[in-house]
């Protein structure tokens, strides 16, 4: 339980970035990132998994590197290697400095996503992912802590499901703090500069005075999707 | 575990909604215990509207439920529907008044000047009770929630998804309370009839405006629902469009509640109407009070009598 104390800081932290977004909304002036802020608004990067080589870790392993953490199934046929291959070219797009980044793919589905199968799938990707899951509470303390979900559907006569998961990548920087929320549509660019702004070392302020592009309406967790139609990732990804 | 624990088991326990539930029941409860030793108890249609609203506004927050409104917006559009018309509505046509003020200690309901002159609780009448601060408090509400970027990080930070719902419930509370008093404006200097229906209609018009403005937009205008993952695999602009009808249940409430009022208005005017009648023929029908205003002195929402 949260001391009072505690609650009323989280309190402020949450709603500063709510106050910024209500000025973005009124025509305020964009934020600097492509991406939504979360600063201060989530949670630190905290977990208990089992990693691709069957260890038990805690998230105090991955620190220092600015993580990305990304939940999906390997069986998924479409949404999660989509995303892995946008955050790949991202990473490809920073050159050495990609060295300072790193993707957290935490499969949903434990039961058919055992280490090997999980290792061999990140691996396909590219060297800056690492494939985790674990047990049911395991995940459902994660998923819980960022506030998404994951469910199972139906079998069919092969015993194939699909997994209805969350389509959101968060960001922490090197010390572990929540800092941006993709969407995975904003491209390899967007995430590249993101990215590169965070290794640099962006201040967690809010929202700086910035010039005023013509038709910023919103920031990026916002309305940044002009299609009519859902897009892919729009919808739970179901495979 | 049965799916019936499953379902009862908060997703995020949160005291303060417990805590607050149990004192509203319990608190209840006791006063009903003391008016029943010193006189009538209201009826249990009043008795089961109470412990209703107590049940529905525990049920949206510390169930499952919780957890399927902060994963399909049309679930949360539900889910603040509650917490913002149903619930108060159902507390205010319980008129629990009388009961909560039997509850307190003797020397409260005693003292002079009424508990709603104590500095601090005044303080609380005059800013929060204020009629215009009361509506724009509601009406701000019901627009401030779903400006998208706002949205999106209320379902993100927990804080701030507490925030939101309390600020609802509690707003809820005072503008219903204000709205359905029982107690009618001729003789209780309670809010006028008309500044009711002015206030409904101010309530219609943001909350029509935003309904539309939800239901008919061809933009996806939540995609933090996608980016932490729907309940099931709806069509995101199905989601939207059933919110957006959600909202005009809100509407249509306003609606039922600006006939109620023209209702009470009509029963308040055929008594003075009876009244003058009789005075004239020196009958006795001098304590013939309205057929819909309750004679009950109802203390809506917790409201002390000014």
């Amino acid at each position: 339980m949260h001391g009072i104390r505690h609650s009323f800081a989280a309190l402020r932290r949450a709603l500063g970035p709510a106050a910024a977004a209500l000025l973005v909304a009124c025509g305020g002036g964009g934020t600097h990132w492509k991406s939504m802020d979360i600063t201060g608004v989530m949670p630190d990067l905290r977990f208990t998994l089992v990693d691709d080589e069957g260890r038990t870790v805690t998230a105090e392993r991955y620190l220092g590197k600015v993580n990305l953490l990304y939940f999906g199934y390997t069986h998924c046929p479409d949404v999660c290697p989509l995303t892995l291959a946008t955050i790949e070219r991202a990473f490809a797009r920073l050159g050495p400095a990609a060295d300072g980044v790193r993707l957290l793919f935490v499969s949903v589905d434990p039961s058919r996503d055992g280490p090997k199968i999980l290792h061999a799938y990140v691996a396909a990707f590219g060297a800056h992912i690492v494939g985790l899951t674990g047990t049911q509470p395991q995940l459902q303390a994660l998923t819980k802590r960022y506030r998404v979900s994951y469910r199972y559907g139906r079998r069919d006569q092969n015993g194939d499901y699909a997994v209805y998961h969350s389509a959101g990548i968060y960001v922490f920087d090197r010390r572990g703090r929540a800092r941006l929320l993709m969407t995975g549509r904003e491209g390899a660019d967007a995430i590249a500069r993101d990215l590169e702004r965070l290794l640099a070392g962006a201040p967690r302020t809010l929202a700086p005075p910035r010039e005023r592009r013509p038709s910023v309406r919103a920031s990026a967790g916002a309305c940044p999707c002009p299609a009519r139609a859902p897009l892919p990732g729009t919808a739970p990804a179901a495979g | 575990m049965s799916s019936l624990q499953w379902f009862l088991t908060p997703y995020e326990f949160s005291p303060a909604v417990l805590l607050a539930s149990l004192l509203a029941a319990g608190w209840y409860g006791f006063g009903l215990v003391r008016c029943a030793r010193s006189g009538p108890v209201p009826g249990a249609w009043r008795r089961l509207a109470y412990l209703t609203a107590i049940l529905l506004i525990y049920a949206v927050l510390q169930t499952r439920f919780d957890y399927w409104a902060q994963h399909m917006f049309f679930l949360h559009r539900l889910q603040q529907f509650v917490l913002h018309y149903l619930a108060p509505i159902l507390v205010t046509a319980a008129a629990p008044g009388r009961v909560l003020a039997a509850a307190l200690p003797q020397h409260f309901t005693r003292h002079r000047p009424p508990l709603g002159d104590v500095p601090p609780l005044r303080l609380v009448r005059h800013v929060l009770l204020d009629p215009v601060i009361a509506v724009a408090f509601f009406a701000g509400l019901v627009v401030l929630w779903v400006i998208p970027p706002v949205h999106s990080y209320a379902m993100l930070s927990a804080p701030l998804y507490a925030v939101m719902n309390w600020s609802m419930l509690i707003s809820g509370l005072i503008f219903w309370g204000l709205i359905l008093d029982p107690r009618s404006p001729r003789r209780n200097g309670v809010l006028g009839y008309g500044s009711r229906i002015a206030a409904l209609f101010a309530v219609i018009a943001s909350q029509g405006a935003v309904s539309a403005a939800i239901g008919l937009s061809v933009g996806n205008l939540y995609p933090i629902y996608a980016v932490c993952g729907r309940l099931w695999p709806l069509n995101p602009m199905t989601d939207q469009k059933l919110g957006g009808m959600v909202g005009f249940l809100a509407a249509l409430t306003c609606i039922a509640a600006v006939l109620t009022i023209f209702h009470r208005m009509l029963g308040d005017e055929s008594a003075r109407k009876a009244t003058r009648a009789d005075a004239d023929t020196g009958g006795p029908g001098h304590q013939a009070p309205g057929p819909v205003s309750s004679p009950q002195p109802g203390i809506p929402g917790g409201a002390q009598d000014p």
